[in-house]
């Protein structure tokens, strides 16, 4: 069991220079503690806004933390030379969620998934025999007719877009794989091939995957483990079955209750706060939480230290009885 | 709104201090200046009284605090040639290349919006092919092609129209008629593309369903606000009509600005050229600004923002 | 919506179109071949044949389209002067935008206080008409090949910088730039292999609009005296020379000035051809 990626005490926030103004100062990421083994796919959740995407950068190494370590493949990032994490890029990938943009419009496909055995030569594959050799072993694994790789992006449906996409990541054998919201902006039917796809990946790979969405349902199938985010912050951690089957957060139930659910008649309590409006401290979750208690305003509960199965940080589930 | 206001009149004052300064080093760097207005046979003695004299010897931050106080007061330095101070021969050539400019850009707009709007209107007609072929020749016309001709055509060869001077109003006839036809074609695209992007908008084919009249339709609801873009350019067009104004005013052998500033390069009279060189960049400056300025009180999407954006 | 009324509408009868590549291809061919062909050199005097007119008013072959007041041949003097012209305002438009580019995509790269300074730059030089700043540099500077070529070069790099940081970071919004950096290119390739090739019809277009002005500049400036000197010569110059004699011999002016003229409007014709053919398959994605 080796680890492909940990990550420890990650910090980011995100600066704004205004003329003749104050800074204004959003964080993103408040302190996350991150594993993934090789072959387990940990799946990331949460709003738009808590800071999943910037996470998913944070770990690949693309956005500097402001403070914490990241260390993929037993090395850590920052303190590589830049020209050592662009070679280590041969071995993460990241995937995105809008393919077309990812991908430059005046090239064919085929030219651009092959294009990572150029940028990394020393992989050994530059040379134009073994170019087409792994281009066409890659397109099988995604199922996308070898054909295809002559057309220009635009030519394409969005779900051969994103197979591209994964064979331009994959071609390189990563070792690490982030998957930030892979299949939010494809149908429904197309959804159900990419991740069939991605579960098969995941097990002939061998690799770690990040899996960052908004969609519990989209994440439950492909996800060992889960990590709920929440304004920066991990509130509950645990194995798939753990948390989506028994949520101990307040939020994580909530995330749950607002997919339409087999349990009628929930209320949802669910009101839109502007991001900026960050309590300085306490559980950013309190103002809309159902169980909140008077400390909940004032200290960050940390997470449970019980079992790598299920880990929650409320002073509901970690302090049950506390005197007001 | 007059955040807003406050705050364009402070950059157009940061502009003119930025466009002064840099003029100012640009005339001073490189340029053993006393050797430049005398001549090379002049003696090292002379050099150095003329130097002390005008103030050149002392160093450049000096030189700097002592032009600037004296400009702030008025005082713009002397010409090298007559001694005379700059700021008359500013004074004396100012009205007429005024006179020529307004005309000029009357004409300007006389011309170039109505032929824009009529192109636009009748989109895709012969009329609209000839105005905007018109244009296309007009805009790559020099203007100094364009004077000359015209002075051929009417001074030389039908001799209805005097060539050189500004005595008479008759003198100001061809001159701006340069001016204008010149301007006018940029003007006239211009209207045309703003005037068609505000026809195709949906608001209009809803006008025109609602049975309203066809002009109405274009007077009321289009023209308004195809003027925003079109106030722009004319704002533009004003600052380029200063560079035209040192073209024109040299065909027609008219004393203004333009033609003093040429003959001040000629003569290396750094100090008049300075100053008019000024003038120019705050012309310019002022017109931008006073665009800003129309465009606040035009566009409602400012004038009721609070003047939150810049 | 509106562009593809725009576009209807601004459909020129091929004729125009057919002239303008002609009248280019002549000029070009006269550029590069002409002093071969041109019957006498670019200062020969022959005071026997002073203000002789051209063919068609009344000369005869020896000068086709006649002589000035030294006996100057002016075919001879105006294919110089094409050359001259050409040259400059070719040359002038090309390091226009190599500057203009290389800063765009400086600023878009680095952003933070290096864009800021370089857009303050940008603002100021468009803040300015040019040609004061042209005269003013030529009233300093000596008004030698290289020092004007250097001016009209700058005439116009800071559209070019403007269109470049604005295409660079929607090309980096777009997400391939970003895609690419995350798989490990180096920025050099990104650029270059990636984010150039897109941007370079925008430039293009923007060199159509560009060349014409710069072709108005310099004859302008050598118009009024400060730009080409003798013994060169240049279509400005060979204006201002004709015209003290704009009574006797209009056609030491009218030549020269029709061959700016056509050559601008042929430029900008192809050139707002070619913009509304990049607008259409721009819209086809």
């Amino acid at each position: 069991m080796s680890l492909v990626l940990k990550a420890d005490g990650l910090f980011r926030s995100f600066r704004r220079h205004r003329f003749l103004s104050p800074e204004e100062v959003t964080p993103a990421v408040r302190g996350v503690d991150l594993a993934v083994e090789a072959g387990e796919c940990l799946g990331i959740v949460g709003e738009s806004g808590c800071g999943k995407s910037t996470l998913g950068r944070l770990l690949l190494g693309l956005l500097r933390p402001d403070s914490g370590t990241v260390r993929c493949l037993d090395q850590q990032l920052n303190l590589l030379p830049l020209s050592g994490l662009r070679r280590l890029r041969s071995e993460m990938a990241l995937v995105h969620q809008n393919p077309l943009g990812a991908l430059d419009p005046r090239r064919p496909v085929g030219e651009q998934i092959a294009e990572p055995l150029l940028i990394h030569r020393h992989l050994g594959l530059s040379a134009r025999a073994d170019r087409a050799l792994r281009l066409e072993e890659v397109l099988r694994s995604v199922a996308l007719d070898p054909a295809l790789a002559e057309r220009y992006p635009h030519r394409l449906s969005g779900g051969q877009r994103q197979r591209v996409a994964l064979a331009r990541a994959l071609i390189t054998r990563p070792k690490l794989l982030v998957l930030d919201e892979p299949v939010s902006a494809l149908d429904v039917s197309v959804q159900a091939q990419i991740l069939s796809l991605l579960q098969t990946l995941k097990a002939e790979s061998g690799a770690g995957l990040v899996f960052i969405s908004h969609d519990l349902r989209v994440v439950r199938q492909l996800a060992d483990r889960v990590a709920v985010m929440y304004r920066g912050r991990i509130v509950e951690e645990g194995t798939t079955a753990a948390v989506l089957d028994n949520p101990q957060h307040p939020y994580t139930r909530l995330l749950r209750g607002a997919v339409p659910s087999l349990v009628p008649g929930r209320r949802i309590k669910a009101e839109i706060r502007p991001p900026a409006d960050l309590p300085d401290k306490g559980c950013a979750f309190a103002p809309r939480c159902e169980k909140v208690h008077a400390l909940c305003r004032s200290q960050f509960p940390a997470m449970t230290l019980s079992d790598r199965e299920h880990r929650v940080a409320c002073f509901s589930v970690s302090k049950p009885k506390v005197a007001v | 709104m007059t955040a807003y206001l406050l705050r364009r009149t402070l950059r157009a004052f940061l502009t003119l201090w930025v466009a002064v300064t840099f003029f100012f080093i640009l005339f001073r760097i490189d340029v053993d200046i006393g050797v430049m207005a005398l001549d090379l046979t002049a003696s090292q003695e002379a050099i150095e009284a003329f130097n002390e004299r005008w103030g050149f010897d002392r160093s450049l931050p000096d030189q700097y605090l002592i032009w600037l106080s004296g400009a702030l007061q008025g005082d713009f330095g002397y010409s090298f040639r007559d001694g005379r101070p700059a700021s008359e021969w500013v004074s004396e050539r100012l009205p007429k290349t005024l006179e020529l400019s307004l005309a000029g850009f009357t004409l300007m707009i006389l011309i170039g919006v109505p032929a824009g709007l009529m192109a636009a209107i009748r989109n895709g007609t012969a009329m609209d092919r000839t105005i905007m072929g018109l244009a296309a020749a007009g805009y790559s016309l020099p203007s100094f092609v364009l004077g000359l001709t015209l002075m051929y055509v009417f001074a030389v060869f039908l001799q209805l129209l005097p060539s050189t001077g500004s005595t008479t109003w008759a003198h100001l006839v061809l001159p701006a008629a340069t001016y204008g036809f010149t301007g006018a074609a940029q003007i006239a695209r211009y209207t045309r593309a703003a005037m068609l992007e505000v026809l195709g908008k949906p608001y209009i084919a809803a006008a025109r369903a609602s049975g309203a009249p066809a002009n109405a339709v274009v007077l009321e609801h289009a023209a308004p606000n195809a003027a925003i873009p079109v106030v722009t350019m004319l704002g533009f067009s004003a600052g380029q009509l200063v560079g035209h104004a040192v073209i024109v005013e040299t065909v027609f052998a008219w004393p203004g600005l333009g033609q003093a500033l040429i003959s001040a390069v000629a003569n290396r009279d750094l100090a008049v050229v300075q100053v008019m060189v000024m003038i120019f960049a705050a012309f310019m400056i002022g017109a931008n600004l006073i665009v800003d300025i129309l465009y606040g009180v035009l566009d409602p999407r400012i004038r009721t923002a609070g003047g939150a954006h810049g | 919506m509106a562009e593809a009324v725009l576009h209807g509408a601004r459909v020129r009868p091929p004729l125009s179109l057919r002239l303008a590549v002609g009248w280019l291809v002549l000029v070009v061919i006269v550029a590069l071949i002409g002093p071969y062909l041109a019957p006498y050199g670019l200062n020969e005097q022959d005071f026997t044949a002073r203000f002789a007119p051209p063919v068609l008013a009344g000369g005869d072959w020896a000068h086709p389209l006649g002589t000035d007041q030294i006996g100057r041949d002016l075919l001879s003097r105006l294919i110089g002067a094409i050359r001259i012209s050409l040259l400059l305002a070719l040359m002038g438009t090309v390091i226009g935008m190599i500057i203009g580019t290389a800063l765009g995509m400086t600023a878009a790269y680095f952003r933070g206080w290096i864009e800021d300074v370089i857009m303050a730059l940008v603002d100021f030089q468009a803040a300015l008409p040019f040609i004061i700043f042209a005269i003013a540099a030529l009233a300093v500077f000596e008004a030698g090949f290289v020092t004007f070529l250097l001016i009209l070069g700058i005439a116009g790099w800071e559209r070019y910088a403007r269109l470049v940081r604005a295409l660079v970071l929607q090309a980096q919004n777009d997400g391939y730039a970003d895609a690419l950096n995350s798989l490990g290119a180096h920025p050099v390739r990104i650029y270059l292999l990636h984010i150039l090739p897109n941007i370079f019809g925008a430039v293009s277009v923007q060199m159509t609009i560009n060349f014409p002005e710069t072709i108005l500049l310099e004859t302008g400036l050598s118009f009024l005296g400060i730009g080409i000197q003798p013994p060169f010569t240049s279509l400005g110059l060979l204006v201002s020379e004709g015209r003290p004699y704009i009574f006797q011999a209009i056609w030491l002016i009218a030549f020269p000035g029709a061959a700016i003229f056509l050559t601008t409007l042929s430029v900008s014709l192809l050139g707002d051809r070619a913009r509304d053919r990049a607008d259409i398959l721009s819209r086809k994605d």
